[in-house]
């Protein structure tokens, strides 16, 4: 996209993709989640999921701790505080994108 | 994937999720079945044992086999909430459970007081009404329809069973309280096994 065709908002590029989307939305609702009920919920595979987790987690989205439990490795995901800004932005942004939508 | 995407619903699918393992339904099948045990063999102390040691290696089973299977979450404080109550009610449950079976002991080792023995008449449709209670109050908490219709049926069932004229003590019963069939019973299984003995000393005369 040219520059000066660029509109004057801006979608988070990072938060919209929709398994992202997904992902942040169950860690949004919870305090932290583990890889396993992640992958459950969000019906990623568990490739998948560990690519876009790696992809929040650089974005500072999100915070993996991975801690063993009984001798067997245990990875929690957990939104942080700019993460949760992040979503909250999105979806004002959403929200008043469709707000005033006409009906069809 | 969902094709609706609403936070609400994502949680709340997610929270019931977490009680989708089929060990509720396990352990309370399990309940209704000895439940009905307890009836037919005339124990019920049965029940009471069950709900004591259910409740405790529920929790264990839960760590050991569920909890790597369906991933672990820490929700957020209302749900932290309901699960703090759902733990008051199922150590209630396990308290009371052991009382009333603490109870019956009591009452198969002495004299008891006339209310006592009442209680005990009742004691059947006491661990009914504690155990459908329980089932009433989880299903409230952790917002599980069939928990509650778990809990209807159980109380169904307990109505269904008539208390007798003296306490269904079964097994801790002491002599003076078991029924006159019981006695019965046991009165015709010490004399048939006798009887080969009996035969056997007027043939032979030998008394040893």
């Amino acid at each position: 996209m040219s520059e000066s065709a660029k509109p004057d908002y801006a979608i988070d590029r990072i938060v919209h993709e929709p398994a992202r989307l997904m992902v942040m939305a169950h860690l949004y609702v919870v305090e932290s989640a583990d890889y396993v009920f992640l992958m459950q919920n969000s019906g990623l595979t568990w490739g998948n999921l560990s690519s876009h987790l790696s992809k929040l987690e650089d974005a500072g989205y999100v915070e993996i701790l991975k801690e063993f439990i009984h001798k067997k490795p245990h990875t929690m995901v957990q939104l942080t505080q700019s993460g949760r800004e992040a979503f909250d932005a999105y979806r004002r942004q959403m929200k008043s994108l469709f707000e005033d939508l006409p009906e069809a | 994937m969902s094709s609706r995407l609403a936070l609400r619903e994502i949680e709340k699918k997610m929270w019931l999720r977490t009680f989708e393992h089929g060990m509720w339904d396990i352990g309370i099948g399990s309940m209704f079945l000895v439940f009905g045990l307890a009836i037919l063999v005339d124990f019920p102390a049965l029940s009471a044992i069950w709900i004591a040691a259910l409740i405790p290696s529920f929790r264990e089973i839960g760590h050991k086999l569920i909890l790597p299977r369906i991933g672990h979450v820490p929700f957020r404080e209302p749900r932290k909430r309901a699960k703090g109550r759902l733990t008051g009610v199922l150590a209630a449950t396990t308290v009371i459970g052991m009382g009333a079976f603490l109870f019956m002991f009591w009452l198969s080792k002495g004299t008891t007081p006339s209310c006592a023995l009442w209680a005990g008449e009742h004691v059947v449709l006491f661990i009914g009404l504690i155990w459908g209670g329980a089932l009433a109050i989880t299903g409230w908490l952790v917002t599980l329809p069939r928990l509650n219709a778990y809990g209807c049926a159980g109380v169904r069932i307990i109505g269904h069973h008539r208390p007798r004229a003296r306490p269904p003590l079964g097994l801790l019963a002491r002599p003076c309280w078991r029924s006159d069939s019981v006695d019965r019973d046991r009165s015709a299984l010490a004399i048939s096994s006798a009887l080969p003995q009996a035969r056997r000393v007027v043939a032979t005369g030998d008394t040893r």
